[in-house]
């Protein structure tokens, strides 16, 4: 039975990942190959940037703080994997559709919740495989390395992913039972999504002052690590030195939480996915309507839709919270740029406009709203179908939606950024140009993908923004479309002048949005009328 | 108002309907029967043009549903065997968007709403969000706003699953009331009782075949549409 359970739970990933459409048997060899470029492009982004930071530590391996080495892998991996399986910990554990039909049948609450902690756990050895993978091996090249030492290493990333899964299933489920309690739970989820991701890149611009910081006052930071996470000083401590009786405190530490966490989640299981979420009703009063042309309420209906869904709004608004950073980045190292500015000569303050529009394309090609828009339709998809509106107005009502929430930012932003730093007119109106015009190809392009590679056979909508194709794909190919240009002219076309040919970019990326527009009002609507949701 | 000639539509190698030709005169209403994954669905789909068919014709009043699909969508209206429609919105934000996109002006959209929701008892929970809706709320909500444009074709796929005895009761005088004023229903139901009662004509269909269609006394004669239907299954098994 456990084993019917947790094949379930295998196909429900394998099919989320690789499949596309309800009628296809599978995903075609080419997007296959794709997917798996794109994938091993983000693990070795991820390797080479966790690699570079533990080469940073390796004169420590010769002191006595040599435990902190390890002790920061196990912490970051830790922290990594937390944060990164926590809200996906609630939707799989406590929100999952297929729930009520499997507590009817007679299956034991353990083994459901079993099946489901096992993929969680899956997950929690991915996200710290990439710290202990580059870890081991800047420690195996360091010179340091012992037989034993390795070895330790070795178990401690078998282990650890149970202390992370005890700790997310406890907080999955505070989360479970705050959200079912809260009647502006939408925002609430926004504001903490939105406070972790900013402390999140707060941390990472002052990593820096952090590590200097951590080498130059190592004793006192390993001291407060050694007081308040034991475990990973222990983690350190054992393979820096060989101590087995810190090993053993460590693996209790990881082993033992996840039994009463296991017991009280089975114990509770039933209770707490079956709650029916108390909300207070509304009390319906007779006004007068609002009426709308078809377009105004299409849109609308678009951006209900995405203010309903924080996950969605969070996963495809990055560049809207980094472009929102950016003008106060530029006011606060104003006295790093302008100097390094000046160093360009007369044509600095066309330069400026530019580093402010590459900035902002940066931004606008992480926005991506309209990239799942189409696969988030899902089984309601129908209901836009019988619509008497062409499907034209049906797809640039979305596009429409992913410019309203982006370019009042951009543009904003551009504009104190190019104040900022002293921009020229005529690169001020290149920068504001290029925001919109990225955003709107981005916004095209994100529908144009989507509606080659749709997914309407979905249990989550989380499924559907963080893991589908379309999503990964526009998010790098709006990426290729801002590094492409840049390495053509620093290696080839830099005897053109800048602000030139940055103005022929603008050009191309125009043109590129009135090809993608022709292209989704023709073969995209041809598309959708095909699609069966 | 409705003509459907040779509609054939298939599934890879599977023909999911083959050869079906029905017509629906103003003030009728037809009744679909047949067994599960006999083509019913996939033959109200393609009338409302949610599927695209391999061959034959579908006209609404006249017009071709692949040709002119706004003008005949305009006309028509479709509820689904399951009512998934827009949880994020409340009943009435709901029902304001179906009237937006249906170009209903003000006065009407507020009167024909409170009439439908006060008929199906829903005026209280219009203000909810519709995620907090039973299976059977959800329904009234699709039929009310299934209604609310006033269609002259209304195609429906089981309509009465997971309505109470007073909504179903409803239902079968709001469809009578429709074809009183001209307008035709075309419905698929598994309730054969309710399709006698209530059909002026019947259409059973199996493997995607016609297997028989008329007037509900031309298919039963004598015996009850469900001896009639058994006996067909039995025939063609």
């Amino acid at each position: 039975m456990l084993k019917a359970l947790i094949r379930v739970r295998f196909a429900s990933l394998f099919s989320s990942m690789f499949r596309t459409k309800k009628t296809e048997a599978g995903m075609s060899t080419g997007k296959k190959v794709l997917f798996g470029i794109l994938w091993i492009y983000v693990i070795a982004v991820l390797l080479f940037v966790f690699g570079a930071l533990f080469f940073a530590f390796v004169p420590m391996l010769a002191t006595e703080l040599n435990w902190f080495f390890f002790a920061l892998a196990g912490l970051l991996a830790f922290f990594f994997s937390f944060i990164g399986s926590i809200f996906v910990t609630q939707s799989q554990l406590f929100d999952a559709t297929d729930n009520e039909l499997l507590l009817s049948m007679p299956i034991p609450t353990y083994y459901i919740l079993l099946s489901r902690m096992l993929l969680l756990l899956i997950l929690n050895y991915v996200y710290e495989g990439l710290i202990f993978a580059p870890a081991l091996f800047v420690y195996v090249l360091s010179g340091y390395a012992t037989a034993l030492g390795i070895i330790l290493l070795i178990i401690a990333y078998l282990v650890l992913p149970l202390l992370t899964l005890s700790l997310s299933c406890l907080c999955g489920w505070l989360l479970a039972v705050i959200s079912s309690r809260l009647r502006h739970k939408n925002i609430i989820q926004v504001v903490l999504m939105l406070v972790f991701f900013l402390g999140y890149f707060y941390f990472i611009q002052n990593s820096s002052d952090y590590l200097n910081s951590l080498i130059e006052n190592g004793t006192a930071i390993a001291e407060a690590v050694e007081k308040a996470f034991p475990p990973f000083y222990f983690l350190g401590d054992a393979v820096a030195n060989g101590n087995l009786l810190s090993f053993l405190w460590y693996f209790l530490f990881c082993l033992v939480p996840i039994i009463p966490v296991y017991w009280l989640l089975s114990r509770f299981f039933i209770r707490i996915t079956t709650t029916k979420k108390g909300q207070k009703k509304i009390a319906y009063r007779r006004g007068e309507l609002r009426v709308n042309s078809p377009m105004k309420a299409l849109i609308l209906r678009e951006l209900r839709f995405f203010l309903s869904l924080p996950m969605y709004m969070m996963n495809s608004l990055v560049g809207v919270i980094f472009c929102i950073l950016i003008p106060f980045f530029l006011i606060s190292q104003q006295e790093t740029f302008l100097p390094f500015l000046s160093l360009i000569g007369p044509s600095a303050a066309d330069a400026a406009g530019i580093l402010v529009a590459v900035m902002m394309i940066f931004c606008a090609s992480t926005n991506i709203v309209t990239a799942p828009s189409i696969s988030l339709e899902g089984n309601r998809l129908w209901l836009l179908r019988s619509l008497p509106v062409p499907s034209k107005k049906i797809l640039l009502a979305k596009a429409a939606l992913h410019c309203l929430v982006c370019i009042p930012f951009l543009l904003i932003s551009t504009l104190v950024g190019c104040i900022a730093l002293g921009s020229s007119l005529l690169s001020t109106i290149l920068a504001v140009l290029f925001a919109c015009a990225m955003t709107v190809l981005i916004a095209l392009l994100g529908l144009i993908i989507n509606l080659h590679m749709p997914k309407f056979d979905w249990l989550n909508e989380t499924t559907c923004v963080k893991q589908s194709g379309s999503v990964m794909l526009t998010m790098f190919g709006g990426m290729g479309i801002l590094v492409v240009p840049v390495l053509l002219y620093v290696f080839v076309l830099n005897f053109l002048p800048l602000i030139v040919y940055a103005y022929l970019c603008l050009a191309l990326c125009v043109a590129g949005c009135v090809f993608s527009y022709f292209y989704l009002t023709h073969k995209g609507v041809v598309l959708f009328e095909r699609l069966q949701g | 108002m409705l003509s459907i000639q040779h509609l054939t539509k298939s599934y890879g190698s599977k023909k999911a309907v083959d050869d079906l030709s029905l017509t629906i005169r103003p003030g009728e209403i037809y009744a679909f029967i047949g067994h599960n994954g006999a083509g019913k669905t996939t033959t109200l789909k393609a009338v409302c043009g949610l599927l695209h068919f391999d061959s034959g014709e579908i006209l609404i009043d006249g017009h071709s549903i692949e040709k002119e699909p706004l003008l005949c969508k305009q006309n028509l209206a479709y509820i689904p065997d399951n009512p998934d429609i827009y949880t994020f919105l409340s009943g009435i934000k709901y029902l304001n968007f179906i009237c937006d996109v249906y170009g209903i002006p003000k006065g009407m959209r507020e009167e024909r709403i409170h009439r439908y929701s006060d008929l199906f008892e829903l005026t209280g929970d219009l203000a909810q969000p519709i995620s907090a809706y039973s299976h059977g709320m959800r329904q009234k909500l699709a039929i009310i706003s299934a209604l609310i444009h006033e269609p002259r074709l209304l195609i429906m796929d089981e309509p009465f699953v997971g309505l109470d005895p007073t909504a179903s009761h409803l239902l079968k005088d709001l469809m009578r009331e429709l074809c009183m004023k001209g307008g035709s229903i075309f419905f698929s139901t598994h309730v054969l009782e309710v399709a006698e009662k209530l059909c002026d004509k019947v259409a059973i269909i199996k493997q995607g075949r016609l297997l028989r269609s008329g007037s509900m006394e031309e298919v039963k004669g004598d015996s009850s549409l469900e001896d009639v239907f058994l006996e067909l299954e039995e025939d063609h098994a």
